[in-house]
């Protein structure tokens, strides 16, 4: 079980919607998190969202996250998001795709000419699913995540660790004990590119080539949110109370409403 | 996930890559790592293409 401290109108979002949220890097708390490399702002392509695996409650976090002693702790199985199968996608030059592979993405998402999110797969490895590191300077571990040099006198190659983009924190946050999962969306999309799609790429980033949304949903398992575990703030009024079993009532009958 | 540009998608599993383009050499013009890590090679760039590239290496340097 991992657990997210939260309000309760994010609760109310979650259940009624069946999403979880997923905030753009740059607008998480934590300034330092923004992973810049020669000069592209690597954090604009990152999405997280943040969990801690601590069991016991944690004051800090009820303070920092529930919002003003109102707020709920929301605890799911780390394997919580649905499995589509994609296939069959009709690709733009009108051709289809071959095999088929599962996604937490849907469908459309593979084929929007502005952005490609990967990983697109729900398994949690490191990529996706990771545990923050605590370290002494963060922009050190990430500064040199973008890599580009000419190859030739007519080529550039380039690489970008996204992986090191979102995983490092500064030691003065490790009371938090997190763990987070991760997504990124690249401001391209290479269904729709060319041979020169390595052009695209590195025009792409070098100009800091915004993404058409600064937060991103994913869909849950109806089981996963069933099988919520919810407790409310040891603050929380009579009121908090009815409104989070109403909720509960209405989209999650099944769930564990401490 | 592979890509190329004569059968456009194939889904195909892969222990280092989790999407990649190829041309038709198969030769990678794109790709993402299960890592995370996205590496590419530009095409054939033009002299005032590399010129700029140059001057944005430079300026970044800087």
């Amino acid at each position: 079980m991992i657990y997210h401290y939260t309000t309760i109108d994010t609760l109310a979002m979650i259940l009624s919607t069946g999403k979880l949220k997923f905030n753009r890097l740059g607008k998480v708390d934590d300034l330092e998190e923004m992973g810049e490399s020669l000069n592209v702002k690597l954090g604009k392509y990152a999405f997280v969202s943040c969990w801690t695996e601590e069991k016991e409650e944690s004051i800090p976090l009820w303070k920092m996250y529930s919002g003003d002693n109102h707020g709920v702790r929301i605890g799911m199985e780390p394997d919580m998001f649905v499995k589509n199968i994609i296939k069959d996608l009709t690709l733009p030059a009108g051709s289809k795709m071959q095999g088929q592979l599962t996604s937490m993405l849907e469908p459309k998402d593979f084929l929007s000419p502005n952005y490609f999110i990967f990983p697109f797969r729900p398994d949690l490895t490191e990529l996706f699913y990771c545990h923050i590191e605590y370290v002494d300077d963060v922009k050190a571990k990430t500064e040199g995540a973008f890599k580009l040099k000419m190859t030739d006198p007519e080529h550039a190659s380039s690489s970008i660790s996204f992986g090191e983009i979102g995983k490092y924190k500064n030691k003065r946050w490790a009371f938090q004990q997190e763990t987070r999962f991760r997504i990124y969306a690249q401001p391209f999309n290479s269904v729709y590119g060319d041979a020169n799609i390595g052009t695209i790429a590195l025009n792409s980033f070098l100009e800091n080539k915004p993404l058409p949304f600064s937060e991103y949903f994913i869909l849950l398992r109806k089981d996963a949110i069933q099988n919520m575990e919810i407790t409310l703030h040891p603050n929380s009024t009579q009121s908090d109370r009815v409104i989070v079993d109403s909720l509960c009532a209405r989209f999650a009958p099944k769930c564990f409403n401490l | 996930m592979a890509e190329d540009k004569d059968c456009e998608l194939k889904a195909i599993e892969n222990p280092e890559w989790l999407k990649v383009d190829v041309d038709a050499e198969q030769h990678i013009l794109y790709g993402i790592k299960h890592s995370g890590s996205v590496d590419w090679i530009t095409g054939k760039l033009s002299h005032e293409e590399v010129e700029q590239l140059k001057t944005k290496i430079e300026n970044i340097k800087k």
